[in-house]
C-alpha cells in the first residue's frame, strides 16, 4: 500500500540533496558507508553462488602440491640442509603452506577487484554504479573488502586443508603478529588494484597485462623459495613488493615464534608501501576514469 | 519556474584512433557529437530530446549524467555544476540508460531498490519502505522477492524504472525507457511517468513519437549534435502546416528523385513495410493539386499504389521537413 510517499519522501530527498544549489556535505575521496553497501551486496551476491568459497579453498591447494612433491622428489624427505641455508627453514612444506597462503591474498587482489569492475561491465550495472552520489574510488573499496572476505574463508579452507595433509602446527601467539601483517599487505594490495582497476577502465580487457603483473609479483615475492636466488638485479625489486614483507614477516611469527617487537622492520616498511601503493593506485584510477569520461568509453566493454 | 537543467554552449567531439590492418594506428577520427546545444528544462516540466541514432540525444544525457565529460559549455543540473561538482550532481538525479541489462540479476527486485536506496544515502528503513512503496506503484509487489533473472524483460525494466526514483530526485532523465518492451509494458511506463511524475523535472528521450508526444510538454529535435527546432508538439506540427503529408501504400520499387521534382513537393521519405510493400510520405504544397501527377509518376516507375491518403503531420513529419530524413524507422510503434 502506498503511504503516502510524496510528503516524506520530498522531505528526505531535500534532507539529502536538495534538488537545488544547496551544497550537501558529500564524502570527496572515498565515501566508506558506500564501499560498506557495496561490499555487503557483493558478499551476498557471492552467497548465492555457494560452490566458489569450497573450490577457492581446494583449487591453491591444487597449485602448491606439486611444489611439495617436487621438493620430495629432490630431497627424498621434507627437509633440506640448501633450503635451510636459504631460507632459514629446514622444512619446506610450512614454508610453503603460509606462502601460498600469503600468495591466494595476493593473487585476490591482483585479480578480484579488476575482475568485479569487469563483471560490471558485461552485466550492464557499471553505469549505475558510477551514478551512485559516492565518489567512484568506494566502488573499488567494497568490492576489495568482498573480496578480501571471500578470499579469507577459501584461505581458511586452504590452511585448515594444510594443517590436516601435512600434520602441521603453529603457536597460538603467531595469530596476532599474522593477522597484523597480513592486513596490511591486503591495504597496499588494494592500492594496487586501484591502479589496475584504471588499466580496465582503459584498455577494457587487460587480462594479458594482469597475468603479466600477477606472476612478476609470484616470481619477485618469496613464495617458494627465498628471494636470495633471484637475480642480484631482482632482489631490490621483490623489496618494492608488500607481499615480500607480509611473506617474511608472518614465517618469522609463524616458524621462528617472532614477536611484534621483532617485526618492527617488516610492519613499518608495509605502512610506508602502504601510503605509496595507495596514493600511486588512487592517482591511477582517477586519471584512467578521466580519460574514459573524457572518451566517452566508460560503460563500453 | 526554477530550473532543473540548464545546458549552455555544450559541445563534446569524441576522437578515436583509426588503424590500419586493425592493429596500427594511422590516424585520428573526429565526430563532433554536440556542436554547441543550449536549452533548460524547468521543475514540473517534461521535455523530450528527439533524433535518430548518432545525433547526440544519449551524450547529453550521460554528460547531464557526469558519465562523460563536456568538452566546452556550462552545464548545470539543479543548479550543480557536472564538471566541478559531479557528486551533487549524482545525489539529485535519477537516469534510466542501458535498458533492463543494468539490474543486479541475482537479487530480487526489492534487495536491487534496497541496495541503491542505500547507496543514495537513505536510511536503512526507509529504503526498504521506499523500496515496498515502488515495488507496489510498479505492480511487483508479489514478485518482490524473486530473484531479477526470473523476471521478464518488462518486470526488469521496471525495476529499473523503480531504481531511478527510489532517492526521490527533483530531476530525471530517461534514455530510451521503453526501447524493447512489448506495447501493454511501454503504455504502463508512459502512463506511470504521466500521472506520478508530473511534478519532476523529466528529460527524455525516445524514438517514437508517439510516446514524444503523449509525454512531453516541450520537444527539442536534435540533429547532428545540433537543436533544429523547439516547441511543444502542437507547435512544431502546427509549424508544417502550410504542408499537406500525403501517405501513399504502394508494392514495387520507386526512386525518391523524380518524385520530388514534382511541383510543391518538398519532402519524400519512403518506408519500406514487412509485407514487401511500401509507405511513401511526401511533404506538399497543395496535395489536391498534385495527386494526379504524384499517382501518375508512381506507376510511370512501375510500382502500384494500393491505397493513398492525406495525414495529420506528425513529429517525425517535422523532423523529415526540418532535416529532409527520418527520426526513427519505428517511429510508429503502438502505444
Amino acid at each position: 500500500m502506498v503511504r503516502n510517499p510524496r510528503s516524506r519522501l520530498v522531505a528526505s530527498s531535500r534532507r539529502q540533496t536538495a534538488g537545488q544549489p544547496t551544497p550537501v556535505k558529500l564524502p570527496r575521496v572515498i565515501d566508506f558507508s558506500a564501499a560498506g553497501t557495496i561490499a555487503k551486496n557483493s558478499l551476498r551476491i557471492s552467497l548465492r553462488y555457494p560452490a566458489n568459497f569450497l573450490i577457492w579453498g581446494v583449487l591453491p591447494l591444487f597449485w602448491f602440491l606439486p611444489f611439495i612433491f617436487t621438493g620430495i622428489a629432490f630431497t627424498g624427505g621434507t627437509t633440506s640442509a640448501s633450503y635451510q641455508s636459504q631460507t632459514g627453514y629446514a622444512n619446506f612444506i610450512p614454508y610453503l603452506v603460509l606462502g601460498w597462503v600469503v600468495f591466494t591474498y595476493v593473487d585476490s587482489s591482483v585479480w578480484g577487484v579488476g575482475n568485479t569492475l569487469r563483471w560490471y561491465q558485461f552485466s550492464g550495472v557499471l553505469e549505475p554504479m558510477f551514478m551512485i552520489p559516492a565518489p567512484r574510488l568506494s566502488i573499488l573499496l567494497g568490492a576489495a573488502v568482498a573480496e578480501m572476505v571471500t578470499t579469507s574463508i577459501s584461505t581458511a579452507i586452504l590452511f585448515g586443508l594444510s594443517l590436516v595433509i601435512f600434520g602441521l602446527s603453529f603457536a597460538a601467539s603467531a595469530v596476532l603478529p599474522v593477522l597484523i601483517l597480513l592486513f596490511l599487505m591486503i591495504i597496499g594490495f588494494t592500492g594496487f588494484a586501484f591502479a589496475l582497476s584504471g588499466l580496465i577502465l582503459v584498455f577494457k580487457d587487460p587480462s594479458v597485462l594482469t597475468e603479466l603483473v600477477d606472476t612478476i609479483i609470484y616470481i619477485l615475492t618469496p613464495i617458494n623459495y627465498s628471494i636470495n636466488v633471484l637475480p642480484l638485479w631482482a632482489q631490490p625489486l621483490s623489496l618494492i613488493l608488500p607481499s615480500t614483507f607480509a611473506l617474511v614477516g608472518i614465517r618469522e611469527a609463524a616458524l621462528a615464534a617472532a614477536g611484534l617487537p621483532q617485526l618492527w622492520i617488516d610492519i613499518v616498511m608495509l605502512v610506508i608501501l602502504d601510503v605509496l601503493f595507495w596514493a600511486l593506485g588512487m592517482l591511477l584510477f582517477q586519471v584512467a576514469e578521466h580519460h574514459t569520461r573524457r572518451k566517452g568509453t566508460l560503460g563500453e566493454y | 519556474m526554477s530550473t532543473g537543467i540548464d545546458i549552455r554552449k555544450l559541445v563534446k567531439t569524441f576522437t578515436s584512433t583509426k588503424r590500419r590492418f586493425g592493429i596500427i594506428p594511422s590516424g585520428h577520427v573526429e565526430t563532433r557529437a554536440l556542436k554547441g546545444i543550449d536549452f533548460a528544462v524547468g521543475k514540473g516540466e517534461t521535455v523530450g530530446l528527439l533524433g535518430p541514432n548518432g545525433a547526440g540525444k544519449t551524450t547529453t544525457i550521460k554528460i547531464l549524467s557526469t558519465l562523460i565529460l563536456p568538452d566546452a559549455g556550462e552545464v548545470r543540473v539543479n543548479g550543480f555544476d557536472v564538471v566541478r561538482q559531479p557528486t551533487q550532481v549524482r545525489a539529485s538525479i535519477g537516469v534510466i540508460t542501458g535498458g533492463e541489462r543494468s539490474v543486479y540479476y541475482k537479487l530480487s527486485g526489492r534487495e536491487n531498490l534496497i541496495l541503491f536506496g542505500r547507496l543514495y544515502r537513505l536510511p536503512r528503513a526507509e529504503a526498504k519502505e521506499r523500496a515496498d512503496e515502488l515495488l507496489d506503484m510498479m505492480g511487483l509487489s508479489k514478485k518482490a522477492d524473486e530473484q531479477c533473472e526470473d523476471y521478464s524483460t518488462g518486470m526488469r525494466m521496471k525495476i529499473v524504472f523503480a531504481r531511478s526514483l527510489v532517492h526521490d530526485p527533483p530531476t530525471l532523465m530517461f534514455d530510451e525507457p521503453t526501447l524493447g518492451l512489448d506495447p501493454a509494458f511501454a503504455r504502463e511506463i508512459r502512463q506511470f511517468i504521466r500521472t506520478k511524475l508530473h511534478n519532476k523535472c523529466i528529460l527524455l528521450t525516445t524514438h517514437y513519437m508517439n510516446e514524444a508526444d503523449f509525454l512531453c510538454d516541450r520537444i527539442l529535435l536534435l540533429h547532428e549534435g545540433q537543436i533544429v527546432a523547439s516547441g511543444t508538439p502542437t507547435e512544431l506540427k502546427r509549424s508544417i502546416r502550410e504542408h499537406d503529408i500525403l501517405a501513399l501504400h504502394i508494392k514495387g520499387r520507386i526512386a525518391r528523385r523524380p518524385l520530388e521534382k514534382l511541383p510543391g513537393v518538398s519532402r519524400v521519405a519512403v518506408t519500406p513495410d514487412v509485407s514487401g510493400t511500401s509507405t511513401l510520405r511526401l511533404h506538399v504544397l497543395d496535395g489536391a493539386a498534385v495527386i494526379r501527377q504524384l499517382l501518375d509518376a508512381v506507376e510511370t516507375q512501375g510500382a502500384k499504389v494500393l491505397r493513398f491518403e492525406f495525414e495529420e503531420p506528425t513529429l517525425d513529419d517535422v523532423f523529415i521537413q526540418k532535416t529532409g530524413r527520418r527520426i526513427a524507422e519505428h517511429g510508429s510503434e503502438s502505444s
